[in-house]
């Protein structure tokens, strides 16, 4: 499970270059896929996704289980699905160019507990189920991250 | 060749707050926008684009989130 030194990217311009990942969120009862790219975010207790993202993928959302949490700007409503996520191979061509290359899989997370949000987020890919699991490196300066299993170390 | 930038995957600002359709994970020209998920993957189709990356664009910093359970 190599992610080293993958390219931070950023959405909008604003933004500061951060860990995003390609990946691909799969409903295990439904089989339906979506790809959307996930920010690895240390401060999200848990992955998260939007309603309108989790609808897509043929979730009947208000049958999760519920709960309030908080975010940055204020408190939502959220529902717990499981889904499995596959995290694409992704690499530099160039300064400026990243490419994610679909045919190849660097990490597959099964029966994720995901918490859809009841308001527009970018996807995150938090602690529980995710990161608790790995070590999260992050060279701000290079713009590059890393997440490997280093527990045997 | 010309090689996209795409570190950035949505430089233009008039996007923020919204969701945009991309070409593809590796080709990030919009090819459709919207309030929705739906509505700009719609668009997209609209211009034959019918697998597009559709994905949502913070406001500002917006990405910085926090999700915290009580």
């Amino acid at each position: 499970m190599p992610i080293v030194d993958y390219p931070m990217r950023r959405i909008n311009p604003e933004e500061s270059f951060a860990p995003y990942l390609t990946c691909q969120f799969i409903n295990p009862k439904t089989e339906v896929a979506q790809d959307d790219i996930a920010l690895v975010d240390t401060g999200s207790s848990a992955c998260a996704v939007s309603a309108g993202f989790a609808k897509e993928l043929g979730y009947n959302i208000k049958k999760g289980i519920w709960g309030r949490t908080r975010t940055a700007s204020n408190h939502v409503q959220y529902w717990q699905h499981t889904f499995k996520i596959h995290i694409y191979t992704m690499y530099e061509r160039g300064p400026e160019n990243i490419f994610v290359d679909k045919n190849n899989i660097v990490l597959t997370l099964e029966n994720v507990a995901v918490d859809v949000m009841d308001c527009d987020t970018p996807i995150l890919l938090g602690v529980r189920d995710f990161l608790e699991n790995y070590t999260l490196t992050a060279n701000y300066p290079r713009r590059l991250f890393s997440i490997q299993d280093l527990r045997a170390f | 060749m010309d090689v996209p930038n795409n570190r950035t995957l949505v430089p233009d600002p008039q996007y923020q707050g919204k969701y945009v359709a991309l070409i593809s994970c590796n080709d990030n020209t919009v090819v459709g926008c919207g309030k929705n998920r739906e509505q700009a993957r719609k668009k997209a189709s609209q211009q034959g684009y019918d697998e597009p990356f559709v994905l949502y664009v913070p406001v500002g910093h917006g990405a910085h989130c926090v999700h915290a359970h009580r």
